[in-house]
């Protein structure tokens, strides 16, 4: 009995260690949690009752071939952002190679709707100012829920600016075709990720803070972030 | 020997059954894109496609044999962009073995393989680019009744030697219509070149051309650069004929190589001094290509600085299968 009294404690010990160090966690990376769940608490509204039903609208109406050549298109300009991120972390030959995407998509790709660059066999290296940001030593700072752009941090939010600077839709002269961009491309990006919004489980606003914040560490180090040779 | 044997041996057996025992190789590039040139519509263009018969065959002797090439234009867009189908290109005969190689007939000169094709990383044909760039095309690119000499590899280095006799059906010039002399040296990447050549035409007028090229390789990148010097006692220049002209380029390039995808660059400036007119000009181009397998895929953009009817603002999309 005494054995078994002496055992539970040391499970409830371990047990609170633990959860002590999991909020501790939890409130270093995300310390502004009240204000973040009011703007994931928006963001869901605006989603549920705007942006899911306009996509799911556009996802009937629009033929998958043309998804995808819509997808394509947005994702070709993204090289653009790819070439200079690539180049500014060091990676001349992941620039060289956007810029090649970009080149060979804008051009035997019919203006980026087909994605000829892959099966060509060049690959997309994605990257953004966040992650340069990331690259050069900048922490990543507070989790952050952005009104309308959703999960970030203080450091990819502010990786933002320099990204729509140099995005191709904002130097579209005319503001109606630019405007009409934007929104299709915030209805692509959604309907990309109705693939994925299943998987989610338990508390959204949990599970997607720390899938965004692992994903992030993952691409600013190309995923070799948790690989020590020392350890070998 | 490739499988293209094949095709020319049922050649062969319906017409001169003698080819298809030679060492023969049917060989081809098409080259076909969309160029946008400045002020023009764009266009599909033919991009120097071509297609020959290269081989060697044994003269019963030792050490020695005896070689043959022909090659010619095949225009895959309209004709009247590059050539016409079937269009004369190359066609000498010749041998060679351990003291060398020589050849008879229509070739390349020295000059052109030393100086000017080193800085031939764009696909188009350098014609589309600007001839005027290229000093030694108009008289040593693909030449007529030319002779030349190669020396065996002489420990890196190289000498050339190429004369061009064209008799013109009575005795009245010199038997010797040109001359091309040009060496080359070869060590760990670098590769040093340097040429000089003399054309005399049948009224007398002299073109006389010198140039130096170096090549530099290290790993994924490549350099080059060359410089020309051209002397002409009469010059053909945009409809007008210049007297003393006195020409030189110089031309400096780049090519940087991920897995099968190149970059590339180019700079190069013309200069032009005679009794009638003064030019200076400057062009650059940079492009990107990408091979799969046999094919490739290339953009290009090259641009001038002045309203050269020669050489304008072009820029391609190009599609190129070997076999």
């Amino acid at each position: 009995m005494k054995t078994s009294y002496a055992r539970w404690m040391v499970a409830m010990v371990c047990s609170m260690t633990l959860s002590s160090a999991v909020i501790a966690e939890e409130q270093a990376s995300d310390p502004w949690q009240g204000f973040n769940r009011a703007m994931f608490s928006f963001n869901e509204g605006l989603d549920t009752y705007a942006l899911k039903p306009i996509t799911k609208g556009y996802q009937v109406v629009m033929p998958d071939l043309g998804e995808r050549g819509v997808n394509n298109f947005f994702s070709n300009l993204g090289d653009v952002s790819n070439t200079f991120n690539n180049l500014l972390q060091g990676k001349v030959d992941d620039a060289l190679m956007s810029l090649a995407r970009l080149g060979f998509n804008t051009t035997f790709g019919l203006a980026g709707l087909i994605d000829v660059a892959t099966p060509m066999g060049i690959e997309k290296k994605s990257e953004d100012f966040g992650q340069t940001l990331g690259t050069w030593g900048v922490a990543s700072g507070p989790y952050l829920v952005l009104p309308f752009f959703g999960p970030s941090t203080v450091r990819d939010g502010l990786g933002r600016i320099p990204d729509a600077m140099i995005d191709p839709v904002m130097q579209v002269d005319d503001a109606g075709a630019r405007n009409a961009l934007y929104t299709l491309r915030v209805i692509d990006t959604r309907s990309q990720l109705m693939k994925v919004e299943k998987l989610i489980s338990g508390d959204k606003y949990t599970f997607i803070r720390d899938a965004y914040l692992q994903k992030r560490a993952y691409d600013i180090t190309d995923g070799a972030e948790n690989y020590d040779s020392s350890n070998f | 020997m490739k499988k293209s044997i094949i095709a020319l041996a049922v050649a062969g057996a319906m017409t001169a059954p003698m080819v298809a025992q030679a060492d023969a190789t049917l060989y081809g590039s098409f080259r076909i894109g969309v160029t946008a040139v400045k002020d023009a519509d764009a266009d599909v263009s033919d991009l120097s496609s071509r297609v020959g018969i290269k081989g060697d065959v044994d003269l019963g002797l030792e050490d020695t044999k005896g070689l043959f090439h022909w090659e010619a234009n095949i225009n895959t867009a309209d004709s009247d962009t590059y050539g016409q189908m079937f269009g004369k290109r190359l066609g000498y005969a010749g041998a060679k073995g351990d003291w060398g190689m020589a050849a008879i007939g229509r070739q390349y000169h020295p000059h052109y393989l030393l100086i000017n094709a080193p800085l031939g990383i764009f696909n188009p044909g350098s014609g589309s680019y600007g001839e005027r760039f290229f000093l030694g095309n108009s008289n040593h690119k693909r030449v007529d009744n030319t002779l030349t000499y190669a020396s065996p590899n002489l420990s890196g280095f190289q000498f050339f030697v190429a004369a061009v006799v064209d008799g013109s059906g009575d005795d009245a010039d010199e038997d010797l219509d040109g001359h091309n002399v040009a060496a080359k040296y070869s060590v760990n990447g670098l590769t040093l070149a340097a040429s000089i050549a003399t054309t005399e035409a049948d009224s007398g007028d002299e073109s006389d051309v010198w140039g130096v090229s170096v090549k530099y390789k290290i790993n994924a990148l490549e350099m080059m650069a060359r410089y020309e010097d051209r002397e002409d006692d009469s010059l053909s220049f945009d409809g007008m004929t210049l007297a003393d002209a006195d020409q030189d380029v110089w031309e400096a390039g780049v090519r940087y190589t991920v897995g099968t995808t190149s970059f590339y660059g180019r700079f190069s400036d013309y200069e032009l001094s005679s009794d009638l007119v003064d030019g200076d000009l400057q062009q650059w181009g940079i492009g990107v290509q990408h091979k799969m397998g046999h094919g490739m895929v290339f953009l290009e953009h090259v641009n001038n600085d002045s309203e050269d009817v020669l050489a304008t603002d072009r820029t391609v999309a190009g599609y190129r299968v070997d076999f």
